[in-house]
């Protein structure tokens, strides 16, 4: 007997309206509704045989509505429908959106790295914006300063850490 | 290292009749004036270049290095009227823009469609060209003739996947092979499998991009976008799209590095004399003149060269010294000798 092995995805959700100032605003979705859209893309792309391949394992583990950031975990044998099906997503809650997998591995441990690791990345890019443009004016719901950033990189790098298989 | 060399030009089609009608004021222009060639370079519009710019930004952002803009035009090339705009992007670290002309073949360009010596100068301005046929003359046509190497060469045959259900056309497996020999690559345009709400189209692009990996078997196909902003897709889920199209995990890689990479550099042999890289150059390192020992990878090329230099410089000496000294005409005899040894000695080592 084997253990079930998995496949987790790190999945950026871009934006594709950008708003007046260039800057992108935070994602108006929860984990369930892209859940929902997850199981409708399969559906369409890989239909009824597409869903009972990867419908048993798939699994929003985490999403995080300032970054956009979503884990997504899956059987590790279908794992390309399931791929493929994150490709093949256009739109969430009728707003187009580039999904973007910025991660693919086996374990939690890795995925959990690459999510805090991105999440730094993506918060320096908005502390970048702060610095360079003076009359940014990030959205309510981003971080407004740098002590806000930080205070947001340290909550959600012990959100993400303490995710369980 | 990851290539997308297809980014339509924002509005191509509108900037053709916008061209078309400004050119008519040019004309008369140049009936009054005369106006320079330079003046006539068409520029892209504030907004337009803000599409442009922020496409780039996004296909920089999902990791793409290499980015060809796509000037799109219908069924023959015109030179006065098909000018490529400037694009006086922002410059990027690390991030090549390439220009690239696509001509759309329909029936009215199988006489011809632009590619010819005449307009080589205008498409000299392209880093690359390809075809797009949607019949089957012209599709032999950009297999066969348009891709031989030279000036002209329409390096990407790039294929309507999505308005049919089948490809207007059988892909015959001599044209295929005949144009992936001569180094052109057929492009998969993924855009029409992401854009909602087009049933028809996405079910036909499935159907026909299996085809185009079935004939080519995954070799010297590449795979672009093609489309707005939010048809856009990071390379490393555009190789697993194409691994659900029924390629193999390495070929499906090779889609948007390797073949493109090959592409590119291929694509620059237009600018070159008979699609020659680079000149080869003898270099001698620094003390080989005085001590005269050459390294033994110089040894075959240095030894060309003297050879060379042994045959030409005895002759004027002889002349210059009198011809009536013996000595001279036996050296000469010997050095005949000299030579007619040497092929044989060459002789004996390749048998």
């Amino acid at each position: 007997m084997v253990r079930f092995k998995n496949r987790w995805f790190l999945v950026e959700f871009i934006r594709c309206e950008t708003t007046t100032d260039g800057g992108r605003r935070p994602a108006t979705v929860s984990s369930k509704q892209i859940w929902n859209a997850l199981k409708d893309s399969v559906l369409l792309n890989f239909g009824d045989a597409g869903w009972g391949a990867v419908g048993g394992s798939l699994n929003v583990k985490y999403f995080s509505p300032v970054t956009n950031l979503c884990i997504i975990r899956v059987g590790r044998d279908n794992h390309q429908i399931a791929w493929g099906a994150i490709t093949l997503l256009t739109t969430l809650e009728n707003e187009r959106f580039i999904p973007h997998v910025v991660h693919c591995s086996g374990t939690i441990k890795k995925v959990q790295q690459a999510a805090i690791r991105h999440n730094r990345e993506v918060v320096g890019r908005l502390r970048a914006r702060l610095k360079a443009v003076e009359s940014y004016q990030p959205h309510a719901s981003l971080p407004q300063t740098d002590d806000e950033a930080e205070e947001y990189l340290s909550r959600t790098a012990k959100e993400i850490e303490s995710l369980q298989d | 290292m990851y290539f997308d060399l297809d980014l339509p030009f924002p509005t191509a089609t509108a900037h053709s009749q916008t061209q078309s009608s400004s050119q008519s004021k040019k004309q008369k222009q140049k009936q009054k004036q005369g106006q320079q060639l330079a003046d006539t370079v068409p520029c892209l519009t504030v907004s337009e270049r803000q599409v442009l710019e922020n496409k780039i930004d996004t296909l920089v952002h999902l990791g793409y290095t290499v980015i060809a803009v796509n000037f799109i035009v219908q069924s023959k090339y015109d030179p006065g009227t098909h000018q490529c705009p400037k694009l006086d992007l922002r410059p990027r670290d690390g991030v090549a823009i390439l220009k690239r002309l696509t001509i759309v073949l329909d029936e009215g360009s199988e006489k011809g469609f632009g590619l010819t010596n005449n307009n080589l100068s205008t498409l000299s301005q392209f880093d690359l060209l390809s075809l797009r046929p949607t019949t089957l003359a012209t599709f032999s046509l950009a297999c066969l003739s348009h891709t031989v190497p030279g000036p002209l060469t329409a390096h990407i045959i790039s294929l309507d996947l999505a308005s049919q259900p089948r490809l207007p056309f059988h892909l015959k497996r001599t044209l295929v092979r005949t144009a992936l020999r001569n180094g052109a690559v057929f492009e998969i345009g993924y855009a029409p499998a992401v854009t909602p709400g087009e049933e028809n189209r996405r079910r036909n692009w499935w159907a026909n991009a299996r085809e185009v990996g079935r004939v080519t078997e995954g070799k010297g196909v590449i795979v672009s976008s093609g489309g707005g902003v939010a048809e856009l897709r990071a390379p490393r889920d555009v190789i697993n799209l194409v691994s659900i199209l029924g390629l193999n995990q390495n070929v499906a890689h090779d889609t948007v590095t390797t073949t493109p990479k090959s592409l590119v550099l291929r694509s620059q042999t237009r600018k070159t004399y008979r699609a020659v890289l680079s000149e080869p150059k003898l270099i001698m390192p620094k003390g080989a003149a005085a001590s005269e020992e050459a390294p033994q990878v110089d040894v075959e090329t240095k030894v060309a060269v003297d050879e060379r230099s042994a045959e030409k410089t005895p002759e004027p000496t002889l002349s210059v010294h009198s011809e009536s000294q013996a000595a001279v005409g036996k050296e000469k005899r010997a050095m005949d000798k000299e030579d007619e040894a040497g092929p044989r000695r060459k002789k004996k080592k390749k048998a």
